[in-house]
């Protein structure tokens, strides 16, 4: 590019040089970009050489490559021709073997025709069956077709007709036999014969005719049974065990499970799997007819529906009439054996369900289908056993058990609850004991009977009836109890020197205060019981029915969550009989105790706080004092009660103090006494409480504090969170100047011009 | 020389990646749990309501002729502690937000296809009967509350009719379910409720639902309708007509009888919670900038008033 440059003429010389030395520069400049550019020029020739031989060689390639094409077109060519031919000879094996296996069916034909003749004439049924059922397996169309092809027809529907025939009467010989062989009880041959109806094509027939033989087994045995039972029932001489039916229940089911148990492997192996289902089916028609005789007798014989619908009409009866408390006709002590007797007949019948299912799951796996198939069969298992007669009844009885349990646990209750005694030691009253005790025995029982849903509405009658008859009661108890009452007129007796106008009777009033403490008590144990009974149930749920379903157990563990929320009602009946001690009895008190505070002067010199260091003016009075009251209540209540009695002690004591203290007037000296009285006081009842009580003398702190400052620079220092470590104060701002004004070392003006 | 740049980048990034992904899991892992028993509740807690199941409106009833719940709006109350204005709701976490909803009504009414098609979107034709209860559990987000309604789907055959009966006294809401095409099945409705206001003795909500809507011709759906609105107000009821089958209502009943559970179980908390004592809040420190040892040592001293002694 031609340099532009301002003419020579107005150069000067310096700007001459200057522009000499930049040209100098650039043709250094340029010098060193030749140099690069020819530094980089073999290496572009040989890039150039490289592209060369690789465009030589692309020209082979592509010559290769057409050629392969070609290779390739022609191959695919080739490829198909040939699949096409061994296409074509797979159709001609195919039906080569067809034609094989159609002159083998023919050639078998005539083997099984002369066969079964020969055999039939022998009585040999077993080999005859074996004939035929090869005959069964042919397809006859077939074989008509390849008659025509040979022209052979007639022999061929000779034999045919003669196998028919031979089919026919091997049919009614074998039902004839087997008849025969049932009725005169010939076990072997009944079994020789069983198995020949599945190749036969009867596989239906044969399940039928030997399941009616179990069937009337079953029932000839368990008439037996039942004869000798009643036998047993009537004669008031021998002696009866309380679990009668469950034993009678158990004989019958474990019969019929020895009888599946026992000719499950000859049906699986002589009819396939798959035909098991049909097999219990029969036989649980009969299992059905005979357990409702067993559960009809238990029934009828411990009146077990007419007591559950006796105990409906006088529910019924006195919700009716609202005049609460049942007229007990029947006693609660007498259901109790027959609650046991029905679950347990429950649980046996449960168990030999379980065994069924186990039996028909195991046949069902040996089948190989496909999921979908699989699905039904469960299903069809499903709907069978919780169908049947037997199940269904079982059902019923649960449902009667339901409504006799919670009528138990209802009177055993009010019975536990009418019965109550404090003892006298003992913190708690024995209802509380006896009433957990009852519920715990109806769960357990529920639990045993294996019955999910049975379980399942016990828990929900047992929260119920926890919640609304004895939280409800105790809260009742509390409530009516003159204990309360009687101590605000004594106290009033006492304060106002009246002497007793109305007499007390000091007897009445000690039982009244021990019950009411012991009712408190109970409430508070009650929530422990719960939580434990909880607990335990949850373990003992997973021990007893340890293979029910996944469902089953989130319904259980859901209504167990039910119980341990039941504590709420308790807790209810322990903040109502706390609050109500506190306000009656101990609130009263505490007030003069505080007013000895206004009594001890805080606006102290050197020689009062000397003073005060040697003889205690306030706080270790008041603390025995306060410790005198409570300590009746410390030995008759149980831990935690106490803790929130104290609780509400402390804040009532805070509260008054604060009251108490913002009436007097504080000398520096003063201020450091006051820090000293708060903090002994707060470690005392810190002491008697297992609980925090600081939040309550939260604000009587920060009052101490406040009061206690050295100087006001100090106090803004303590309020202003800008530096070091701050309180989250409960106190706002303006109470703290007036209690800064309390300080009668501090100017009005200078706490004014505090910047909070 | 580009290839290996590339190259470079993945290899740079893909141990990031790891590292990231292993940190998700890690967090997921080390979060607290109560114990073993309650992990699903825990899970319950934690994870989110499936998107169709929040609600921010609260559902209209199906007719206004026919309830005697006229609310149609959250209670101030209540949307003041969900907003959290007020009172924030400090709940610990095995604490949950639950209401018990019944079914009752007559034999293959519908109760159990009416639970299915709400809580797995299924109907199924064939009839199956229910052998005692049973139970579902769906969740909600409710004004982004977590709320869980438990369903116990009861059988209407007699035998069971004990089992049900247990159920009624915990219940907060009981719906009588009848079929529109059988008008035998409404009549039994209140045989059904009899029974339930023998054992509840607090105020449930009840719901008189009609179910199978579709099978119902337009005439007999209307002469079904008036009859079921006066058995309604005779039960004191809400009436909704719905179909399992076609999902006609279905969600939209189950919504309004959450939010109604809802609402009422969080008036009655907060009502507790104004009755009791305020909750004990511990004084707290804060933390501010640190000072030099010599500056607290001084602040220490001048407090405890030592520094006469010195």
């Amino acid at each position: 590019m031609p340099r532009q440059g301002p003419p020579l003429a107005y150069m000067h010389r310096d700007e001459a040089v200057q522009a000499l030395e930049k040209l100098i520069q650039e043709e250094e400049q340029l010098a060193v970009e030749i140099e690069s550019l020819l530094i980089k020029k073999p290496e572009i020739q040989k890039t150039e050489k490289e592209l060369q031989e690789i465009r030589e060689s692309l020209a082979v390639l592509e010559a290769d490559s057409q050629h392969m094409t070609q290779t390739l077109a022609f191959s695919a060519q080739l490829a198909e021709s040939v699949s096409g031919k061994i296409r074509h000879l797979d159709r001609a094996k195919q039906r080569v073997e067809e034609s094989l296996q159609r002159i083998e069916d023919i050639l078998d034909l005539r083997f099984c025709t002369e066969g079964v003749q020969l055999a039939m004439q022998n009585e040999e049924y077993e080999v005859a069956a074996g004939h035929i059922h090869r005959f069964l397996k042919m397809d006859e169309s077939v074989l008509f077709r390849s008659a025509e092809d040979m022209q052979q027809q007639n022999s061929l529907q000779a034999s045919l007709a003669l196998l028919h025939d031979a089919q026919q009467s091997l049919k009614t010989i074998i039902v004839a036999k087997f008849d025969e062989a049932l009725n005169t009880g010939d076990l072997a041959n009944v079994e020789r014969l069983f198995k020949i109806f599945p190749l036969l094509n009867l596989h239906d027939v044969g399940l039928k005719k030997f399941c009616t033989y179990l069937c009337s087994n079953i029932a000839d045995k368990a008439q037996t049974m039942l004869e000798h039972a009643q036998k047993t029932l009537q004669d008031p001489n021998q002696k009866k065990s309380s679990t009668f039916f469950v034993e009678l229940i158990t004989k019958l089911v474990e019969a019929v499970a020895q009888v599946v148990e026992m000719y499950q492997p000859l049906v699986e192996t002589y009819y396939g799997s798959g035909h098991l289902l049909h097999f219990v089916r029969f036989l649980q028609t009969e299992c059905d007819r005979q357990g409702l005789k067993v559960v009809d007798e238990f029934v009828k014989h411990r009146r077990f529906t007419e007591r559950a619908r006796q105990i409906r009409v006088l529910v019924r009866k006195t919700m009716k009439s609202a005049s609460g408390g049942l007229h007990s006709v029947i006693d609660p002590l007498e259901l109790d054996a027959l609650l046991v007797e029905a679950t347990l007949m429950n649980t046996r019948v449960d168990l030999y369900l379980r065994f069924i299912r186990k039996k028909l799951m195991s046949d069902f796996d040996a089948l190989d289908s496909t999921k979908r198939e699989k699905e039904n069969r469960l299903k069809e298992m499903n709907a069978f056993l919780s169908g049947c007669q037997l199940s269904r009844t079982m059902q019923e009885l649960i449902g009667d058990y339901i409504t006799i349990e919670e009528y138990y646990m209802r009177q055993s209750m009010k019975k536990a609850i009418s019965m109550e005694q404090v003892e006298e030691k003992a913190l708690t009253s024995t209802m509380v004991d006896d009433v957990f005790f009852v519920v715990r025995k109806s769960i357990r029982r529920a639990l045993s009977s294996a019955s999910v849903d049975g379980i399942c509405a016990i828990l929900n009658h047992a929260v119920s009836l926890l919640q609304e008859d004895f939280a409800d009661v105790l809260h009742a108890k509390l409530k009516n109890n003159n204990y309360v009452a009687y101590t605000i007129d004594l106290s009033q007796a006492y304060y106002s020197m009246l002497g007793t106008s109305t007499p007390v009777d000091m007897n009445l009033y000690d039982k009244n205060r021990k019950a009411y403490l012991a009712h408190l008590n109970d409430a508070d144990v009650s929530m422990e019981y719960l939580k434990r009974l909880g607990e335990t149930l949850e373990t003992e749920t997973s021990s007893l029915l340890p293979d029910i379903s996944e469902h089953d157990k989130e319904k259980i563990r859901n209504t167990l969550q039910d119980l341990t929320q039941a504590t709420h009602a308790f807790q209810v009946v322990v903040d109502f009989g706390i609050s109500q001690l506190h306000t009656a009895i101990l609130k009263p008190r505490i007030k003069p105790l505080v007013d000895a505070f206004n009594s001890v002067s805080h606006d102290i010199s050197d020689e009062d706080y000397g003073a005060y260091e040697a003889a205690d003016p306030f706080v270790e009075n008041f603390v025995f004092n306060v410790r005198t009251l409570l300590g009746f209540f410390e030995t008759a209540l149980r831990k935690s009660n106490f803790d929130l009695l104290v609780k509400y002690v402390g804040a009532e004591i805070a509260d008054q103090l604060e009251k108490a203290v913002l009436k007097q007037k504080y000398s520096r000296l003063g201020g450091i006494q006051l820090d000293k009285e708060v903090r002994s006081l707060l470690q005392y009842l810190s002491s008697i409480t297992s609980w925090s009580i600081r939040d309550k003398f939260a604000r009587i702190t920060q009052v101490a504090t406040i009061l206690n400052v050295d100087s006001l620079v100090e106090f803004q220092d303590l309020w202003n969170p800008s530096s070091g470590i701050t309180l989250a104060w409960r106190v706002t701002p303006s109470e703290a100047r007036q209690i800064l004004s309390l300080r009668s070392d501090f100017r009005s003006d200078e706490i004014k011009r505090l910047k909070l | 020389m580009a290839a290996d740049f590339i190259q470079n980048i993945t290899t740079q990034n893909y141990p990031f990646k790891n590292r990231h992904g292993n940190k998700g899991i890690m967090t997921k892992k080390s979060t607290p749990r109560l114990n073993t028993g309650a992990d699903e509740q825990w899970n319950m807690i934690r994870a989110k309501a499936k998107k169709d199941r929040n609600i921010e409106a609260f559902p209209r009833a199906y007719r206004d002729d026919a309830t005697p719940y006229a609310m149609s709006a959250f209670s101030p109350k209540v949307t003041d502690v969900c907003s959290g204005k007020n009172a924030k709701l400090t709940k610990s976490d095995n604490e949950l937000n639950i209401s018990k909803l019944i079914l009752v009504g007559d034999v293959s009414v519908g109760k159990t296809s009416l639970v299915h098609k709400f809580c797995h979107d299924l109907f199924n034709r064939d009839y199956k009967a229910t052998i005692g209860v049973d139970f579902e559990v769906e969740r909600f987000d409710i004004l982004d509350i977590p709320f869980t309604l438990q369903i116990w789907d009861t059988a209407g055959q007699e035998r069971f009719r004990c089992i049900a009966a247990s159920y009624y006294r915990g219940a907060n809401v009981i719906v009588v379910v009848f079929d529109l095409s059988d008008l035998k099945s409404l009549e039994s409705c209140k045989r059904w409720l009899d029974d339930a206001a023998d054992g509840n003795n607090g105020t449930p909500y009840v719901f008189l639902v009609g179910t199978k809507r579709d099978s119902c011709s337009t005439d007999s759906f209307r002469r079904a309708e008036t009859k079921a609105i006066e058995t309604a107000r005779e039960l004191k009821a809400e009436y909704w007509a719905v179909s399992a089958k076609t999902g006609d209502n279905v969600q939209e009943l189950f919504f309004r009888i959450a939010s109604m559970a809802f609402d009422a179980l969080l008036l009655r908390e907060i009502d507790v919670r104004s009755n009791a004592p305020p909750p004990p809040i511990a004084p707290s420190i804060k933390l501010t900038r640190r000072k030099t040892p010599r500056q607290l040592a001084l602040r220490l001293l001048r407090r405890t008033k030592c520094w006469k002694a010195l």
